[in-house]
């Protein structure tokens, strides 16, 4: 009897070699993969007393040319931000409270990788070891361009590569200079009306004007799997339904409409038409798909995009929502997000900021890999939404785009926001459409339309970043 | 010149420390007594190396006096402990006596490091717990025969102390724990029932096996966990649950009484989320301690901020902020020890713990009487389960449920409940060894005996030869 009960025990104990392996195991992965970002946190009071052993890291963009590092005099550490405002929003600042890659990216900026070697010699000489290196996707040239073209405006930009999800560029006006942010604080938080220090492309929600009409495209496309071709609709510049009437854009008579017409002219009354014939429920799904209403995994601080139509909603609220009225807000960077979606065969990746980070001494300390968030609609549909999108710059509203060196293919927007205010210019847009590298996503606050304002730009960018 | 020390110190905390438990495994390779005794000495002279250094660092951190004192204080009673343990047991394992010094030690150090009033109580909580203890060993060897007949004072005295607590304690984080005695210390009586318990139970199975005797069992160690649970001591009461259903199957032998106990453990975790919100808030809590980090989410998110900052390093001896997680000198030690000694050091400690709970479970295959081999399997298996629920709570692998570390967290309770365990099994230990020398001397003066009577025999056989 007391062999058999000395084998339980030695099962035990077995067990237990198990149980606490498994237990020091976590505690590594932890260490190793959880950590980094989860100390990044307001509340995490310790980084700071870092900070006093550790000359912060650099930030540079993807070619490497520093936008953020720290010029140390008598052990007194300086933030320098050499590109001023063209980063202030996506780099952020670290010196009254913190924002940006500056925050997000702390954990790195304030640990050094370096050789223990190295690390150990510093120590012991007493001066502070250095920070890691994060190294970014933005393209320094581009943000400069785009910067300075949106200049005259408020609103957002955002560039992004569909098929990896790396974000070239991302820009949010009005902004500010983190070199003498400390002197201009107190004015800035006290001007309600602009909100400068607020990164309007990760946290500024819109309404998505007519670029939703590629949403409300896609879930008819999901509804009617067979005969959304031969879709058909006669426009008389509105339509009304009950006592609601919605009129189309200068209330133009778009006359006899398919859904590539439909997107191409940005028909409002065809996709009122369109919206109340939808299930609403599988609407809601469709919108869900494509992340709104969802909190996003981006290691940034973002806002979640909002979608409100439910079974029970009024058929006024329905007819909105269908055209990118209603209660429907966008980020820039999520519609970059759809835009993307739709460029990459119906794949969402995750957007990426930063590309690796590298220790003093030279070794990668982590490589960020592009990830996918998962097929969003199916390739044939992309391609189809595709198509017309190309459409709307050869015979639509994005005529702006027209080049001779290559395809784009957009779709604009104006969203109303207020009777007396002037609308909201919206314009998403890839290229070439063939074989899309670029996707840009931008908005300008009472701008007017999309076509008008934001197309300029959107083609300059084009221009320049396909130019070889 | 204090913040180049703490950063430098913590490569050879680091190396000394995994010095420290590669020998303490390096240990059992060797089979000689002397080979064994060198290991040990090497050990401790590490040991006091580490504690000399951390005091360094904590002095030019403080510049208070009391460390010193502490210092010379605590060097006493460890250097004398394990001086006159082996003086009075000369069979005593030295090495499991090592391993509870340096585990003890790293505790004061991170209490000091902490408060330095609550390492100091700690430190006399500490010599009374010693003190006690020392004795635990001779009434093992003395009463021997008569400690498995006392079956139902243990239960019972068990029973009436943590009900006494249950009525009248004082609630503490949200539990019944302790009495308090005139302000001046506080006795947590289920850190000693954890023993009795063990106690009672190998007492009722030494004695019969029957199916009556079975659900008497089960039904007085039942009331113990209700009344547990009653007091809002989760933690606690799962350890006495686990141990519990482990001793039963060991005794028995039967594989259903496993699974109707971790069947019937599970309906009534369910159902006691259903009932109370306490639990269900520890659960949230543990789930998503994000959304209300400034309230009940602080505590494990300031464990996981001092851990995951902290590195495999650390952040140096008075280098981080473990101040800022709530109770950290009791069930959050482990989250401070590696916020400042590092997550290797950490993980040293719990190799080293590991190391010990192997010897517990080890000296209770050697145990032949059932009520000793059932009580060392009992109280090994709460000293293993304590420590797993213990540290994965504080990294959140498990919702938190408040129970200490053994040796390393404030509490006399805790410390007097681990240094009788401690007792009893270098107790079991030498017990075993008296057995096996006295077997041995019987042995070889059988042999002689056979020996001589064989010589006398033959020694006939040659006279009868001469005939």
């Amino acid at each position: 009897m007391s062999r058999r009960i000395n084998g339980y025990i030695l099962g035990m104990v077995y067990l237990f070699i198990l149980l606490f392996i498994g237990l020091a195991g976590y505690l590594c992965y932890f260490t190793w993969k959880e950590a980094p970002e989860l100390v990044n946190n307001p509340y995490n009071g310790r980084l700071a007393k870092l900070n006093q052993s550790v000359v912060r890291g650099d930030i540079t963009s993807s070619d490497g040319t520093v936008i953020a590092y720290s010029e140390v005099n008598d052990g007194e550490e300086i933030r320098k931000y050499p590109y001023d405002e063209a980063f202030a929003h996506v780099v952020g600042y670290t010196n009254v409270g913190e924002a940006g890659l500056e925050s997000t990216a702390g954990y790195y900026l304030l640990n050094s990788h370096d050789s223990a070697l190295n690390k150990l010699y510093k120590e012991i000489t007493d001066q502070k070891v250095t920070g890691d290196t994060v190294v970014t996707n933005l393209d320094k040239d581009l943000q400069q361009l785009i910067s300075d073209a949106m200049d005259k405006y408020q609103g957002a930009c955002v560039v992004m590569e569909p098929s990896t999800g790396k974000i070239r560029a991302m820009v949010s006006k009005p902004d500010f200079n983190p070199n003498t942010l400390e002197t201009d604080y107190e004015k800035l938080v006290s001007d309600q009306s602009n909100s400068n220090l607020v990164n309007r492309a990760t946290r500024g929600l819109y309404s998505p004007g007519s670029t939703f009409k590629l949403v409300t495209a896609l879930a008819f496309m999901e509804q009617n799997p067979d005969d959304w071709t031969n879709y058909q609709y006669k426009c008389e510049g509105s339509i009304r339904l009950g006592d609601q009437v919605i009129h189309c854009s200068h209330n133009t008579k778009h006359g006899k409409v398919d859904l590539t017409k439909s997107i191409a002219k940005s028909c409002n009354s065809s996709f009122v038409n369109i919206g109340v014939s939808l299930d609403i429920a599988q609407f809601r799904e469709t919108a869900e798909r494509l992340m709104f209403n969802q909190k996003l995994n981006t290691g940034f601080s973002t806002a979640v995009s909002k979608f409100d139509l439910t079974p029970e909603s009024s058929q006024a609220l329905v007819m909105q929502t269908s055209f990118g009225q209603g209660n429907t807000l966008i980020t820039p960077l999520q519609n970059a997000m759809i835009t993307s979606a739709i460029a990459n065969l119906g794949v969402m990746m995750n957007p990426q900021l930063l590309d690796h980070v590298v220790s003093a001494d030279g070794s990668v300390v982590e490589q960020y890999e592009p990830e996918s968030l998962g097929s969003v609609m199916t390739a044939e549909q992309a391609m189809a939404l595709s198509d017309m999108m190309m459409e709307t710059v050869n015979n639509g509203t994005a005529k702006v785009l027209k080049s001779s060196g290559y395809q784009a293919a957009a779709k604009t927007g104006s969203a109303q926001t207020d009777n007396e205010k002037e609308t909201d210019a919206w314009m998403v847009a890839f290229a070439p459409a063939d074989n899309p590298r670029y996707v840009v996503s931008m908005v300008l606050e009472e701008a007017g339309a999309g076509s008008e304002t934001a197309g300029p730009i959107i083609k300059k960018i084009f221009d320049t970043l396909l130019a070889d | 010149m204090l913040n180049l020390m703490v950063r430098v110190s913590r490569y050879l905390i680091t190396a000394l420390v995994v010095l420290y438990t590669i020998l303490d495994f390096y240990y059992f390779t060797k089979k000689t007594e002397s080979g064994k005794n060198s290991v040990v000495s090497v050990q401790s002279f590490l040991m006091y190396t580490l504690q000399f250094l951390f005091t360094v660092i904590l002095f030019a951190f403080y510049e208070d006096i009391t460390i010193v004192i502490l210092y010379v204080a605590s060097l006493l009673v460890f250097i004398i402990y394990q001086s006159v343990y082996p003086a009075i047991y000369k069979r005593a394992d030295r090495h499991l006596l090592n391993n509870v010094m340096f585990l003890v030690m790293i505790g004061l150090t991170i209490q000091a490091r902490l408060k330095l009033n609550k390492a100091t109580k700690q430190l006399i909580l500490l010599i009374v717990a010693a003190v006690i203890t020392l004795l635990v060993p001779k009434i093992l060897d003395n009463a021997r025969k008569y400690l498995y007949r006392w079956t139902w004072f243990y239960g019972l005295g068990g029973l009436a102390a943590l009900l006494a607590i249950c009525l009248f304690g004082q609630e503490e984080y949200g539990a019944n724990l302790s009495f308090t005695v005139k302000g001046l210390f506080s006795i947590q009586p289920s850190e000693i029932v954890k023993i009795s318990l063990v106690l009672f139970v190998a007492g009722m199975f030494h004695r019969s096996l029957e199916f009556k005797q079975i659900f008497v069992t089960t039904a007085v160690a039942a009331l113990h966990v209700l009344v547990l649970v009653a007091s809002k001591d989760l933690g606690t009461a799962l350890i006495y649950f686990i141990a519990y259903v482990l001793m039963l199957f060991v005794a028995t032998e039967q594989f259903r009484y496993v699974l109707a106990g971790f069947g019937s453990g599970t309906l009534a975790a369910v159902g006691a989320y259903f009932m109370f919100r306490h639990i269900r808030v520890r659960v949230a809590t543990w789930l998503d301690p994000w959304s209300d980090i400034t309230n009940t989410g602080w505590q494990i998110a300031q464990s996981l901020f001092g851990i995951g900052t902290g590195g495999w390093i650390g952040m140096g001896l008075t280098g981080g902020t473990p101040g800022v997680i709530p109770v950290a000198e009791k069930d959050f030690i482990f989250a401070a020890v590696c916020e400042e000694m590092g997550i290797i050091t950490g993980i040293c400690i719990l190799l080293i713990l590991l190391g010990i709970l192997v010897q517990f479970l080890w000296i209770s295959t050697w145990m032949k009487h059932m009520f000793y081999k059932i009580t060392a399997f009992g109280l090994a298996c709460e000293f293993g389960f304590q420590i797993l629920i213990n540290v994965a709570g504080v990294i959140k692998l498990v919702p938190l449920t408040g129970v200490t570390l053994p040796f390393i967290s404030y509490g006399g309770s805790s410390l007097l409940s681990s240094f009788f365990i401690f007792g009893i099994f270098e107790g079991l230990f030498m017990n075993k060894l008296r057995e096996d020398e006295a077997l041995e001397r019987e042995r070889k003066e059988q042999a002689a005996r056979k020996s001589s009577r064989a010589s006398a025999i033959s020694k006939a056989q040659m006279k009868l030869n001469e005939w």
